[in-house]
């Protein structure tokens, strides 16, 4: 597996990569680790690719128990930002998309 | 909706523009313009220039359009937003105001003036040539008084202007779905955006997340999302087709090109399953219509309802677009809200006299009717007074622009702290307060904040700092002006005073009486008189204004250090929660916010004075108040009252209870009448009259602080 699921006091942190590759994978992880309407913290400062299927778990996520991205790599950051997602981010430094 | 509503919606949009455009420009000047700033800023001009096009104003597009491209420049870089460029800008803005106001006057043709003053403020923007910018001033012609009700072709024929602009990228609008196995091919749809960034900008995107099935049924590897996004790009529809030329047969791509009518992106939406609310929502998240425009699909239905298979469609997605907005905020005549408010005022005292009536009937079924009555009559009460309340905020932001103006025009650098713009209160009383504080800001910056060298001698820092802070404090709120300058100057006051006969030699005045004396009419210290302050008119006026408004002004200063000047103002007008009170066979209310408590009478020996729970609690007795000539009550109450921070005690000999109280003010003869701010018609017919609790507070600690001087008691407790 290329991805890594550590277990933090509100949520987890992500490393490696969130790709359609292992998508199958991260979201049994990601459901396990979480419990629906409890919002989570995820720390994706470690997070080296994310593709679509990586954005739709994390708005699978946040439909479900609500997500607070509380770090992220500057990959994720893009991906975010492209989408105009920026407010998963918790520390929302709102960038336009340019 | 009337052309007539569309435009003054037009008018009241506008006015709401240029007031955040001159926030986030004033926030620019005071340096560090962050790009989100400029983006606001761009936005509004943006926006604005949009309508104003919708209903023909061509000179304001005109020059909004000047404007507009400067900001563009900055926003990508190429030219700085500094103080300089930030002042241009704001009487730019002041311009537009003009131009807005001369719109609504429906005249037709540019003063020569205000060309002029256009031209001018071009030429310093450094935008185009001025000439040309003229010559568009003066063959401009608004089409306000023909009243042509602008329709969607119109509309269009704007934007494809502006489009058909050499360099000016068009909007699309974008809808993308994707097959659901898009990704098992190695296919990114994510890839796409990013590629069509490189010839362009994504202005707005709702990712759609409408199709996700539950946790459990979705399986990771297929798309389910869906994008709506505005794509701003100069590139032809080819191009950007050719973008998705990979997943052609297996995606579905619509677009809406720019310059097409608002209706045409609704139509698209509602091919892309959206019903028309949603619809509405997506465009204007994405920034693809503004809400301008989403509204004239609102002045479109006119012309729609003649084509009837189109036109029920459309109107219903009118409908949606305009409950949607509703739904924020409504706009309603002032008049209307207090014609309301007076009518619940009636409404209340005729409330009161039906109760009355069924107490007297004992009739048990209708007293309790009547008590449901009158509880549903309160909430209303409640509700509609919460109708007028507004945030003092939009008050405070106001006084941004007078710092930055009033500030460079001394050359003192001030910083203005707002905290409290949050705290509510009465419509009225916020248009009416705002002239008294623009007074006492400007006495701050002028008087109060001291020259630079000043401050740097007294180890200060140079720039001055001025602070206005709200809050609520019993049924009244509190705005307080503070500077942190030299404070005022108790001694030249206090000469001054005395050389006008204003305090009495023998007596020492304290230093609160002192400060207050520069409330007095035509009492100026000021050496040198300035165009702003100083000329000994204002204090006396601010004062007199915030009495009228049943309020209070004080002043409190330390040298060197600041002053700070309080104002509290009663929270409503119109109705009070009142407490009544009687005296022999006169009945009296006073406002239930100023009651802390009510006591059992007695009295230290006759004096007035009593104990309360150990502190010393002046006290009034009513009878004496009012030259009541009949003996008191066997068993006597005392009300305990509170006013910034000082407490009395009224006497009185019955408690009658909290009832809803209309205020009626008192006519002219009855405006010396000390202690007395109005009258209210109780159930009966009777009239009531209102205590002022300040000047009744006042002359309690006034009369036992004489008596306890005289006779060396102790000092009284101010709480």
């Amino acid at each position: 597996m290329e991805f890594q699921l550590e277990p933090r006091p509100r949520g987890a942190a992500i490393s490696g990569n969130m790709t359609v590759y292992d998508a199958s994978d991260l979201k049994q992880a990601l459901l396990a680790h979480t419990v629906a309407g409890q919002p989570v913290e995820l720390d994706l400062s470690q997070v080296h690719e994310i593709d679509t299927a990586g954005l739709q778990l994390l708005l699978l996520l946040q439909r479900r128990c609500g997500v607070r991205v509380v770090a992220c790599s500057p990959t994720v950051r893009g991906v975010l930002s492209l989408c105009h997602l920026d407010g998963l981010t918790a520390d929302a430094t709102p960038e336009e998309a340019a | 909706m009337r052309i007539d509503d569309a435009l003054s919606t037009f008018f009241a949009e506008a006015a709401e523009l240029l007031r955040e455009m001159e926030t986030e420009l004033l926030a620019c000047a005071g340096g560090a313009a962050s790009a989100d700033d400029v983006n606001r800023i761009f936005r509004s001009a943006h926006t604005l220039k949009g309508s104003a096009g919708l209903f023909g104003f061509d000179f304001i597009v005109e020059f909004v359009h000047e404007v507009e491209a400067v900001l563009d420049r900055v926003r990508q870089g190429k030219a700085a937003l500094d103080a300089e460029l930030a002042s241009t800008l704001l009487e730019c803005k002041d311009h537009m105001d003009g131009l807005v106001t001369h719109a609504m006057n429906g005249q037709s043709a540019l003063h020569p003036s205000m060309i002029e003053r256009g031209t001018r403020l071009l030429r310093e923007l450094g935008t185009t040539s001025p000439q040309a910018a003229a010559a568009a001033h003066s063959t401009s012609e608004a089409t306000v008084a023909s009243g042509a009700a602008p329709t969607g072709s119109e509309t269009s024929s704007i934007i494809d202007r502006h489009a058909a602009d050499a360099q000016t990228p068009g909007r699309w609008h974008i809808s993308l779905r994707f097959g659901s196995d898009v990704l098992v091919t190695g296919m990114d749809p994510l890839g796409f955006l990013r590629y069509l960034t490189t010839f362009g900008s994504l202005r707005g995107m709702v990712v759609l997340d409408e199709l996700l099935p539950d946790a459990a049924a979705m399986d990771a590897q297929k798309c389910y999302l869906g994008f709506e996004f505005c794509f701003e790009s100069a590139a032809a529809r080819e191009k950007i087709e050719g973008a998705f030329e990979f997943v052609k047969d297996d995606s579905t791509l619509r677009l809406v090109p720019p310059a097409s009518p608002p209706a045409a992106y609704f139509e698209t939406l509602r091919a892309a399953g959206f019903d028309d609310p949603r619809a509405a929502r997506i465009l204007e998240d994405c920034g693809s219509l503004t809400v301008a425009q989403i509204n004239t699909v609102l002045l479109a239905t006119d012309a729609v309802t003649r084509q009837p298979v189109q036109g029920a469609a459309l109107k219903a997605s009118v409908a949606n677009a305009a409950a949607r907005h509703e739904a924020q905020t409504i706009r309603v005549d002032a008049a209307k809200l207090d014609s309301l408010i007076s009518r619940i005022g009636e409404l209340i005292t005729a409330t009161a006299s039906a109760n009355l009536i069924a107490r007297r009937s004992e009739s048990r079924d209708f007293e309790e009717s009547l008590t449901n009555v009158s509880a549903l009559v309160e909430e209303i009460r409640e509700g509609s007074l919460q109708l007028r309340m507004v945030r003092i905020g939009g008050t405070f932001n106001r006084f941004r622009r007078v710092v930055h103006d009033v500030s460079r025009e001394l050359g003192k650098e001030i910083e203005l702290q707002i905290s409290g713009e949050d705290t509510e209160l009465d419509k009225t009383v916020v248009e009416k307060i705002a002239d008294p504080l623009t007074h006492l800001v400007r006495n701050a910056i002028d008087h109060g904040i001291e020259p630079a060298d000043v401050r740097a001698a007294r180890g200060k820092r140079s720039a001055g700092c001025i602070k206005l802070n709200a809050y609520h404090d019993s049924g009244t709120i509190v705005i307080e002006v503070s500077d942190d300058g030299g404070g005022l100057k108790r001694d030249r006051i206090l000469a001054k005073a005395l050389e006008r006969g204003l305090i009495d030699a023998t007596h020492k005045p304290t230093d609160s009486e002192i400060f207050n004396m520069v409330f007095e009419p035509g009492f100026s210290t000021a050496e040198k008189v300035t165009n702003l302050s100083g000329r000994g008119v204002g204090m006396d006026v601010v004062r007199r204004n915030i009495t009228a408004l049943r309020g209070t002004v004080s002043i409190s200063s330390e040298a060197g250090i600041g002053t700070k000047i309080t104002v509290r103002l009663p929270l409503t007008l119109a109705i009070i929660n009142g407490f009544q009170i009687s005296v022999a066979d006169s009945i009296f209310v006073l406002p239930l916010d100023s009651i802390e408590e009510c006591v059992e009478y007695s009295s230290a020996d006759g004096h007035d004075y009593t104990s309360l729970r150990g502190d010393v609690l002046p006290f009034i007795r009513l009878h004496g108040l009012f030259g009541i000539n009949k003996p008191p009550a066997r068993r006597q109450s005392i009300v305990v009252v509170r006013h910034a921070g000082k407490r009395a005690g009224i006497v009185v000999d019955a408690l009658l209870g909290e009832f809803q109280t209309v205020i009626k003010p008192l006519g002219k003869i009855f405006a010396r009448v000390d202690c007395v701010t109005g009258s209210s018609i109780l159930g009966t017919g009777e009239v009531a009259l209102i205590l002022d609790v300040p000047a009744v507070i006042e002359r309690a600690i006034q009369r036992s602080a004489a008596w306890i001087d005289s006779t060396g008691a102790p000092q009284v407790a101010a709480a």
